[in-house]
């Protein structure tokens, strides 16, 4: 019997992020939950993948590698992952909330009959040999603390809520290959139609950077761009932004543009209009850089910056490039 | 009979024919058109025909166009006797006025009142020719052309005819035609004497019978039906007050204004009496923005459709093509910000403001087509009843650190404070309630306000169309009211204020509603903040922006201004002010709607509060603050950071400055 | 053919967290002020769905049904406003709850009684509890294929649903036999402003209010975690200013503020 089991999905043939974090949850309550950590990678060519998941150090690495398994069809990898927790009998499936995650851990949940545990931000185990944990409610105004007996359990993290686990030296390890023998599918899937990173609309990417009225020009937006490449986000921007004709229409952020709720939103030099606040109270963690401390911007605000928006997201980004070429190096 | 005296009957009967069948096409769907109660009462009705179409009220507010419609319009009138002249001569040729004056000073009136006719059309001429205003832009020019041709006809047939008969010598009234003496003597020195003149005096006379006839077919299907139809149109003007929309029935199968036959008989003759004279186009701020609104093409629109519907097969629905999104486009209905600048200038009261939010009650109640914008704010009122959706406030915070009374029902209190969802809910807005709070305590007065209970007026809802949420909003607030007691209300939107004053008696909720400013002028007429003013206070140069609603709707211009001098302040007025004010462009719901960025009207109120170089921009209305806060931040940009930007401030937080306490709740929140 | 859209009432998303009253004593959120509840936003588009679908397939009967513990029947009635043909409430002291599998149970019990669905059509998630695990209860009572996160829906021949389905950077086609269970997503667009003639109808219909106990719909699992506490963030919203002696020593500050605390992780988001 399989302890903690880990879903690494694999997304376009690399590993999600999430996966770092997930890794960080399983070390936390592994000491209680007995039968080591396992890891999950279900795909099509995951080989490269898999040996990247053996960075966490698992005790066990499973795959299922096939060609039905190419596309992200939630039908076939729910089949795969519930195939595998037949065979491993998992005490705990952590599984990531992207798209696909959320929806194979929840295909898991009813399936198997196991609690669902969405959404989590903190998690431990309590003495009774249950789980603890918190999870935001009602649009993230209200954190509620859940209890749940004995498992086995599917645990779902809200991304970004844990810390990423470092990849250690990679371990020497052989993965476990598993046949896939799915029972016939009711769901047919066709090719992704995918659009670049770049071209992510702001009310899809999960990062997104505003610009408004204070920037004073279009020429910042391209800072703006550059952070958002950097983080892995979209641009958006307010009205005066777009009226001014810096930026395209389709970015705009408010109660005349988009209705947007991504988990960051960094709002530079918006001042935060009440019908801008319309498009982007929702947003799990926002920031405001602007030049003046009285912005309404800041009311809603997470985190502030008052000063100049060019100085302050031109050292931004230059620390934000020069921690991702140290973090390229030790990879 | 002479061959010419039964010519001149045939002519006669057949333009009277003719024009008696053009005059009954214009009349058909006048009569079919549903009546609206507007004939009583006549006192105050004919008054303002004596005022506005004798008097010139409001053409004088032009005096070039305005003495040159006085001089027309008397000698237009005066020479009717030289019609009935014409007409009467054509039946029998004994026929004279000599007994009332024909001979005498009616024969001098005539020549006088040509003289000023002809000058009218010169300066007319003038006018078109050479000056040609920008409120002609989209007029009919050729119909203004053959008007003022035809007029000139008339008269100088007239001149030359009397001129004619004087030259000929057959006339003894030298001495009572001045004019046509003169013109005489010019003639006889030309050679022009006994049979030529003879022959002259009657081939005037057929130009002059004949420009009258022209004038007659002619004015049916011309701009200058107004000669006809502008009393009518005078005398049946609403006499509600300014911000009363009429309720409709919701029950009815047809909601809001989809087909040109449902126009009301009056809304029916504002067509007709459209003079195409652009004094509401020059004042629209849509227009002045850009947008495909112009008050004038748009009641020449519809008067156009009126009439091709009438020739496409008679006053039946759906004929002539559609209305909407045909003669009118739904961007043009769309654009309007229900400023009402239009229906003041406009000299013959036609009503341009209820006919668009008719047309936007069809789209917002049965069509469904209702700008992004706006269709999110009114679900929000629907929904939470208010339309700033995505707010983090509840309609308490902005006062939880006030001392400020919740009225309960059955409570009492002597001001009931109305605080508006743009002042609770909208950061900004929320130091003004702070600042008039502080106001209220320091000037003694007791008042309390409903917050949850209260919820959006609707006035929005209602000036997009959605009558249906304005009803449940109306009969929800009134249903709230009634269950408490106070002696007034007091409202910081004059949106709130004017539709708890006009319109909620429509709902059983009649109240003595006053704006801020009507309150602290009255508190400082009393006395109760003079003694608070601080003494250093340096005169600030101040412009104040008159809210449509408060000004040109509710007829409060100086209120706001006496508590700004109160204030110590020294105001500088824009160009346009008072009851001309320019719109912030956050009237009738379109605080909420998309502005195409070249097309923004709070830009160009901006500028020109900028022109008056006021370190201030004063207004008196949370919808005006929001907008021009924007708008002048949006002209500094374009201007370039060397012109500093100007402050948006209402007229409570500038006197609530001039206070000689300070407290902490002053800082900003 | 039968088109069920499943319905939640929710607290006003947008309520502003100083309206909110915790009751921790029956762990339920409430409300402060008298805001009413609204129809769950996704569950709304999955009525515009609907809608949408009768516009090609006429002979489409919309039944909206929801479970709960008690209604704001106005509120509820805007689906028959826009064009639903009925709806169908279904209550229960024991619905209010934030498990999923009670109202899961009751719904699918009630689309039993009602003779089955061809087409279910569920919003992805509540706005409360974003759970989001109902339609997957729904999918294995009814033994119905599932197909999530539509943007777009569309019947083939009467028999097959296709979709449209977003992904974090795309969408791809999903397509099953009917009957079928489709979740739709925000991108599908907003639900329809009704006419005031359809409201007015409206108001006069009523829903078909159901007991749970009439429908048989069996005891649900005792699957869900257990509420212990429940509390408003102290941290949400109250801004933390990042100090620094100028502009770029604040640029600095704020991008080592966002790593530390995981908002941002370089280089690894798609």
């Amino acid at each position: 019997m399989a302890g903690i089991l880990i879903v690494a999905e694999v997304d376009a043939g690399v590993l999600r992020p999430e996966y770092w974090e997930l890794a960080t949850v399983a070390r936390a309550v592994s000491a209680s939950i007995p039968g080591g950590v396992s890891v999950a990678v279900i795909g099509a060519d995951v080989a490269a993948a898999a040996q990247q998941a053996a960075g966490i150090g698992p005790d066990t690495l499973h795959v299922i590698d096939d060609e039905r398994l190419a596309n992200p069809w939630p039908e076939a990898h729910a089949a795969a992952l519930i195939q595998l927790c037949g065979e491993l009998s998992p005490q705990m499936v952590l599984a990531p909330r992207s798209i696909l995650g959320a929806e194979i851990a929840a295909r898991l949940a009813v399936r198997c009959g196991w609690p669902l545990l969405q959404d989590v931000v903190q998690i431990e185990a309590t003495p009774d040999g249950g789980l603890q944990a918190v999870r935001p409610v009602s649009g993230g105004a209200v954190a509620a603390t859940v209890r749940i007996g004995a498992g086995p359990w599917v645990v779902v993290p809200r991304p970004r809520a844990f810390a990423p686990a470092a990849a250690s030296a990679v371990a020497e390890i052989t993965p476990t290959r598993h046949a896939f023998a799915p029972p016939p599918f009711a769901t047919a899937c066709g090719t992704p139609q995918r659009v670049a990173v770049q071209g992510l609309s702001v009310d899809r990417a999960k990062i997104v950077v505003a610009g408004g009225g204070g920037l004073g020009g279009p020429e910042p937006f391209t800072l703006l761009r550059e952070v958002a490449a950097l983080v892995g986000g979209a641009v958006g921007a307010s009205r005066v932004a777009v009226d001014s004709g810096w930026v395209q229409s389709t970015m705009q952020v408010g109660l005349t543009g988009k209705t947007i709720a991504p988990d960051l939103y960094i709002a530079v030099g918006i001042s935060g209009a009440i019908q801008h606040l319309v498009g982007c109270s929702s947003s799990q963690v926002i920031v405001a850089v602007n030049s003046d401390p009285a912005a309404p911007i800041f009311g809603i605000a997470n985190y502030g910056v008052v000063g100049d928006c060019k100085e302050v997201m031109t050292a931004f980004r230059d620390t934000l490039a020069t921690r991702a070429a140290q973090a390229g190096r030790a990879v | 009979m002479s061959i010419e005296l039964v010519l001149r009957l045939v002519v006669l009967l057949g333009a009277f024919v003719w024009a008696g069948f053009r005059f009954e096409q214009l009349a058909r769907p006048l009569l079919a058109a549903p009546a609206e109660a507007r004939l009583r009462p006549f006192l105050p009705r004919a008054w303002g025909v004596v005022v506005n179409i004798l008097g010139h009220a409001r053409l004088m507010r032009k005096p070039y166009s305005g003495l040159m419609h006085m001089m027309m319009l008397f000698g237009f009138l005066f020479l009717l006797t030289a019609v009935m002249q014409v007409f009467g001569e054509g039946v029998s040729p004994l026929f004279t006025l000599a007994a009332i004056g024909g001979r005498t000073w009616i024969a001098l009136g005539q020549d006088v009142f040509a003289v000023l006719l002809l000058t009218g059309v010169a300066m007319a001429t003038y006018q078109r020719v050479v000056w040609k205003p920008a409120r002609f832009v989209g007029s009919n020019q050729r119909d203004a052309a053959i008007i003022l041709s035809l007029i000139s006809a008339v008269v100088v047939g007239m001149l030359l005819q009397n001129s004619c008969h004087l030259a000929a010598g057959r006339d003894a009234l030298a001495a009572w035609r001045p004019v046509s003496s003169a013109i005489a003597s010019v003639l006889v020195a030309c050679g022009v004497t006994g049979a030529i003149a003879i022959a002259g005096a009657t081939a005037f006379a057929w130009m002059h019978m004949l420009a009258i006839l022209a004038f007659l077919v002619y004015i049916p299907g011309s701009k200058h039906l107004h000669v006809i139809v502008g009393v009518p149109n005078v005398y049946f003007r609403d006499l509600n007050s300014a911000g009363r929309l009429v309720t409709p029935d919701l029950e009815q199968p047809k909601l809001g204004l989809s087909d040109i036959a449902q126009l009301g008989r009056k809304q029916a003759l504002d067509l007709y009496a459209c003079t195409e004279c652009g004094r509401c186009q020059e004042l629209c701020p849509a227009y002045a923005s850009g947008k495909p609104l112009s008050p004038k093409l748009l009641i020449m629109n519809m008067r156009d459709h009126l009439l091709e519907a009438q020739g496409a097969g008679g006053h039946r629905e759906g004929a002539g093509g559609p209305l909407i999104g045909g003669a009118i486009s739904e961007e043009t209905i769309w654009s309007c910000t229900t400023c009402r600048a239009c229906m003041e200038a406009c000299p013959l009261f036609i009503e341009h403001v209820p006919k668009i939010v008719d047309m936007r009650r069809h789209l917002s109640m049965e069509a469904g087509r209702v700008p992004d914008g706006i269709s999110g704010a009114m679900l929000s009122v629907e929904q939470r009843g208010h339309p700033w959706a995505g707010t983090r406030f509840s309609r308490l915070d902005w006062c939880r650190d006030l001392d400020v009374r919740v009225l309960a029902p059955g409570e009492t209190t002597d001001t009931l404070l109305w605080v508006g969802c743009t002042a609770a809910f909208d950061a900004r807005a929320q130091k003004v309630a702070r600042a008039l709070v502080r106001l209220l305590h320091g000037a003694g007065v007791d008042f309390a306000i409903l917050g949850d209970a209260e919820s959006c007026t609707g006035d929005a809802a209602r000036r997009t169309g959605n009558d249906y949420l304005f009803q449940l909003q109306a009969s929800a607030n009134v249903e709230t009211l009634n269950t408490r007691a106070f002696r007034r209300i007091v409202s910081i939107c004059p949106h709130c204020v004017n539709t708890l004053k006009n319109e909620y008696p429509d709902f059983g909720g009649s109240y003595d509603v006053v704006h801020h400013s009507q309150l602290l002028g009255e508190l400082m007429g009393q006395g109760h903040l003079r003694s608070m003013l601080r003494g250093d206070r340096e005169a600030l140069a101040i412009t104040f922006h008159d809210p449509c609603y408060l000004g040109r709707y509710n007829g409060e211009f100086e209120a706001p201004r006496a508590v700004l001098a109160g204030a110590g302040a020294a105001i500088a007025e824009m160009e346009r002010s008072h009851g001309r004010s320019f719109c912030c462009g956050g009237g009738g719901g379109r605080a909420f709607a998309v502005e195409p960025p070249d097309q923004r009207v709070n830009v160009l109120r901006a500028t020109q509060a900028r022109a008056t170089s006021a370190a201030v921009v004063a207004t008196a209305c949370p919808f005006c603050l929001l907008m021009l806060d924007d708008g002048c931040k949006a002209v500094a940009r374009l201007e370039g950071d060397s012109t500093p930007l100007q402050q948006v401030r209402d007229i409570a937080e500038i006197l609530d400055d001039a206070m000689r306490v300070a407290d902490e709740t002053r800082a900003p929140t | 053919m039968r088109a069920v859209v499943c319905l939640k009432q929710v607290i006003d998303p947008l309520t502003p967290a100083t309206s909110l009253a915790l009751d921790v004593q029956d762990m339920k959120i409430r409300v402060r002020a008298a805001a009413p509840p609204v129809i769950n936003g996704f569950d709304e588009q999955g009525i515009e769905a609907a809608l949408r679908l009768r516009e090609t397939i006429r002979e489409l009967e919309i039944v909206c049904i929801a479970a709960s513990e008690r209604f704001n029947t106005d509120v509820m009635k805007r689906a028959l406003a826009v064009g639903a043909d009925q709806l169908i409430l279904v209550q229960d002291p024991s619905l209010d709850t934030w498990n999923s599998y009670p109202v899961a149970y009751a719904l699918a019990a009630a689309i039993r009684q009602i003779g089955g669905a061809d087409l279910v059509l569920c919003g992805r998630q509540g706005s409360d509890w974003d759970n989001g695990l109902v339609p997957y209860i729904l999918a294995d009572l009814l033994a119905m294929p599932l197909l999530t996160l539509a943007k777009r829906v569309n019947i083939a021949d009467g028999k097959r649903v296709e979709i449209e389905r977003v992904l974090a950077d795309g969408s791809m086609t999903m397509e099953a036999a009917l009957p079928a269970i489709v979740t739709v997503t925000s991108e599908l667009g907003a639900l329809r402003m009704p006419s005031v003639a359809a409201r007015l109808t409206a108001a006069r219909k009523q829903p078909r209010q159901i007991a749970l106990a009439d429908l048989g719909a069996g005891a649900p699992p005792a699957l869900a975690p257990e509420v212990i506490d429940l509390a408003i963030p102290v941290t949400g919203r109250n801004c933390t200013f990042i100090e620094a002696a100028d502009g770029p020593g604040a640029g600095v500050r704020l991008a080592e503020t966002l790593l530390e605390t995981g908002a941002v992780r370089l280089g690894m988001e798609r």
